[in-house]
């Protein structure tokens, strides 16, 4: 099998997916490139089944807001599902209409708007933005539920305009007020406190004695609008297109300025955006073909390693790698913290702008904290999947400090390094000199060390 | 409905008894319950994980083993104590899966982690544990349940290795049997074992979504329920039960997509009978007691509309099931309401005339 082969899959996966074994990688290149790419838009695989999370580790129904482990189910599922673009899109809507505890306070309230993601989020687009509009966690984090037909919030309003769909500069202070008006009445019930039995959940209700039946104009458009004419306004808009195009670009294909800044730099693939924007607009704001034209493009398969990994994807990544995360043993609340400690709170983003991504993920305490992490994963020699690596090295037979480090590059990825880093991978293994099988236990350790090496280096931070 | 009257039988919705709460009056993700001969009810509480910062620090929130007693009404139970704690040393737990009470009134408490039973006299202090495997056999274990019978042999589903064990009371090995599928005798993750009058098996066999009912040394006799979610069929069931005249209790985790949880009744033949989805529409005492001192609560509470009051009242991923021969009293363990759910199996009831 072509290494190019397994190179371009290993890219999909790793975007598409939170990467593959080389295993999975081998069986995957048999079925050829775009016959993976609709079967990862298209599963066929029966999604997790949550009981089994339940049945273990009951906690996590409900969980409480503290000890912060609110996403334990979700990292769970994210390492083990047969759906793997699924669930990166649930990811990537979780970037986007960003819901965080710290002010909802219910974990179990984020994880339904999850849930949603998972079940529309290759769905339309139009669909989505309305089950967020109805999403009581998303309905109190943007105080819609304060949005009443005398006294307008226009938080909900502002957001839907500037994050969700069309970005600043698209429209005006008098939008914003119009929008805001005629999503008033949207809120949810009263539900149970969450003492003394437990959490209870939320559900969105639409009261038309608290709406504004008035006039409004929005976007040179007028008319009684209610919510859902706002949202058909917002995506026939051509900037929603532009935006969502732009925000699927950097998610998958390479890190582009912090959306902020969107308004006054520029995308870095003009035509690339132009291409998904053309797709978002002819499909009829259909994510999934929008997607396939990504994954299908030049721009997308030439863009390896253009991406610096999120915490996520590192934590998601690293476990598919080494293995043996499949059964939700104990230690999965702690596990689920060690995005947060890299700097990306699953289920409690830092505002609802999201977090910057790409470079900015970077920091002195991130960057131990990633390394920390990866290496002391590939350092387990009882991994499955750590195991599946020295055994493929053993099957090669004794060999030199060269290959020895150039197949570890490979079956890590393959990882392309410049020639400095593998110099200094060299210079690790060359001492040692061969690797000989003959003292398995010596040569185990040396896979891996080299393998904590690897993980250690610049190059293991980019997707 | 609080009551209801089926082949013969009444079952008279009681009280609950019961809230939140990391120690004291109250429970954790409580998964299983036994009575002991003086009344003593021992509750394992599951608990949740804590954060751990340091290696040495691992922590559990909730987990321990809470004794109370439960009286006939509403507001008559009392906390007694508390033993245990998350941890592996003697006497502690990782995963509190199932306890079970001998003629002694020793209480015994399975892990599901560690694969052993901690043994504890009636006040709970530690006396020995022993192992629920064997050997090294190279498998994945998970003690998912206990039971025990007159003679205080111990029985004990295995999760993943799909089979069940017995043990003398001291933890020697006697016998096991099942095996992964779906034939009369194999199991898909049993978990809810108990052992009647007659020292019959019962298993709650998960993922096959049935019960199964065995001799004492494992020959298969009956199996209770069919897969699925309509009347008297078992999705995912948890627990079992049989009181003395045979009738058999079954929780499970049916799923309407807001209320996981029924108990179904079968007749000793397993003829199906009737299904409770919790009744508990008055909050217990202690939970009376949260409520009432905090007037947020009490004023929300107010301001919820009956259909928002309905994921209160009934069952909640129920894990557990005690059927209280003398009193005469099944005492569903609803886990996720960290309460019981009590219900009297009541005899000689005079229907009341319908044109009232």
């Amino acid at each position: 099998m072509a290494n190019q082969d397994i190179a371009l899959m290993a890219h999909l996966m790793r975007r598409a997916g939170f990467g593959a074994t080389r295993e999975e990688l081998e069986a995957l290149c048999e079925k050829g490139y775009d016959n993976v790419v609709e079967e990862l838009l298209n599963p066929t695989e029966e999604p997790l089944d949550r009981f089994e999370m339940m049945r273990y580790q009951p906690w996590t129904w409900r969980p409480g807001t503290l000890p912060g482990m609110g996403a334990a189910e979700w990292l769970w599922w994210m390492v083990n599902t047969r759906r793997p673009l699924e669930e990166k899109m649930t990811l990537f809507w979780h970037h986007i209409f960003a819901t965080g505890v710290s002010k909802v306070d219910h974990y179990d309230e984020i994880q339904n708007m999850i849930t949603l993601f998972r079940e529309q989020g290759m769905g339309n687009y139009k669909e989505l933005l309305l089950g967020m509009a109805k999403n009581p966690a998303m309905i109190y984090w943007l105080d819609n539920n304060d949005n009443h037909a005398h006294a307008v919030n226009e938080n909900w309003g502002r957001e839907l305009l500037e994050l969700f769909s069309m970005g600043v500069g698209n429209y005006t202070e008098v939008d914003v007020r119009e929008c805001s008006r005629a999503f008033t009445g949207w809120t949810f019930e009263a539900k149970l406190p969450r003492g003394p039995l437990g959490r209870h959940d939320w559900r969105f209700e639409y009261r038309p004695d608290d709406h504004d039946n008035g006039e409004k104009t929005f976007l040179g458009e007028s008319g009684n609008f209610n919510g859902d004419d706002i949202i058909d306004i917002v995506c026939q808009h051509p900037a929603t297109a532009g935006f969502i195009a732009r925000h699927l670009y950097n998610f998958f294909v390479a890190d582009e300025a912090q959306v902020p800044a969107w308004q006054v730099i520029p995308p870095v693939d003009e035509d690339a955006i132009d291409a998904l924007t053309d797709a978002f607009i002819e499909s009829g704001y259909d994510i999934k073909a929008t997607l396939r034209v990504l994954f299908t493009s030049d721009f997308f398969k030439n863009a390896r390693f253009a991406k610096l990994k999120s915490p996520a994807e590192v934590v998601v990544g690293t476990l598919k790698l080494v293995g043996g995360a499949g059964f939700p043993a104990p230690g999965i609340g702690d596990l689920s913290r060690q995005p947060n400690y890299m700097g990306q709170d699953l289920l409690n983003p830092p505002s609802v702008e999201g977090w910057h991504t790409g470079a900015e993920w970077i920091n002195s305490g991130s960057l131990m904290r990633r390394i920390n992490f990866t290496a002391d994963m590939v350092g387990d020699t009882s991994r499955p999947g750590v195991q599946s690596i020295v055994s493929r090295l053993r099957s090669q037979g004794d060999v030199g400090p060269e290959q020895f480090v150039d197949i570890c590059l490979d079956l890590m990825g393959p990882l392309d390094v410049s020639s400095d880093t593998r110099q200094e991978l060299l210079d690790h293994a060359v001492p040692g000199g061969s690797l000989n099988w003959s003292n398995e236990d010596a040569a185990t350790e040396r896979v891996s060390e080299l393998l904590q090496l690897i993980v250690s280096l610049r190059d293991y931070q980019y997707a | 409905m609080l009551t209801q009257v089926a082949a013969g039988r009444t079952y008279d919705f009681s009280h609950s008894v019961g809230r939140g709460a990391q120690s004291g009056m109250g429970f954790s993700q409580p998964v299983a319950a036994a009575q002991g001969p003086n009344g003593v009810v021992y509750v394992v509480n599951r608990g949740s994980e804590g954060i751990s910062n340091v290696s040495w620090n691992r922590i559990g929130y909730g987990a321990r083993v809470s004794q109370i007693t439960i009286g006939a009404e509403w507001g008559q139970e009392e906390f007694l104590g508390e033993f245990s704690k998350y941890g592996d040393g003697n006497g502690e737990y990782i995963w509190g899966s199932g306890v079970v009470v001998d003629s002694q009134g020793r209480v015994y408490v399975s892990d599901e982690w560690l694969n052993q039973i901690n043994v504890y006299d009636q006040d709970g202090n530690f006396l020995n544990r022993w192992s629920t495997v064997e050997s090294d056999d190279g498998r994945e274990h998970g003690t998912a349940s206990i039971a025990i019978d007159a003679d205080d042999n111990i029985y004990l589903t295995d999760g993943r290795c799909h089979e069940v064990r017995k043990f003398s009371s001291d933890g020697k090995f006697i016998a096991s049997w099942g095996s992964q599928g779906s034939d009369n005798g194999q199991f898909n993750a049993p978990w809810g074992i108990t052992v009647d009058q007659a020292g019959n098996v019962y298993v709650a066999d998960h993922r096959n979504h049935r019960v199964q009912k065995f001799t004492s040394d494992g020959r298969w006799m009956a199996s209770f329920g069919t897969p699925g979610t309509g009347r008297g069929q078992l999705h995912l069931p948890t627990s079992v039960a049989v009181d003395p005249e045979g009738d058999v209790y079954i929780a499970d985790w049916s799923d309407n997509g807001q209320h996981p949880g029924r108990v179904h009744i079968f007749d000793a033949e397993g003829a199906f009978i009737i299904t409770l989805v919790g009744d508990a529409q008055e909050l217990s005492a202690w939970a009376k007691l949260t409520v009432d001192a905090n007037a947020d609560y009490l004023k929300r509470r107010r301001e919820v509309n009956l259909q928002n009051m309905e994921s209160e009242w009934r069952f909640a991923l129920p894990t557990g099931l005690l059927y209280d021969a003398e009193k005469g009293r099944l005492m569903v363990v609803d886990s996720q309401r960290s309460r019981f759910q009590i219900y009297n199996k009541v005899s000689g009831y005079m229907v009341p005339q319908m044109n009232l």
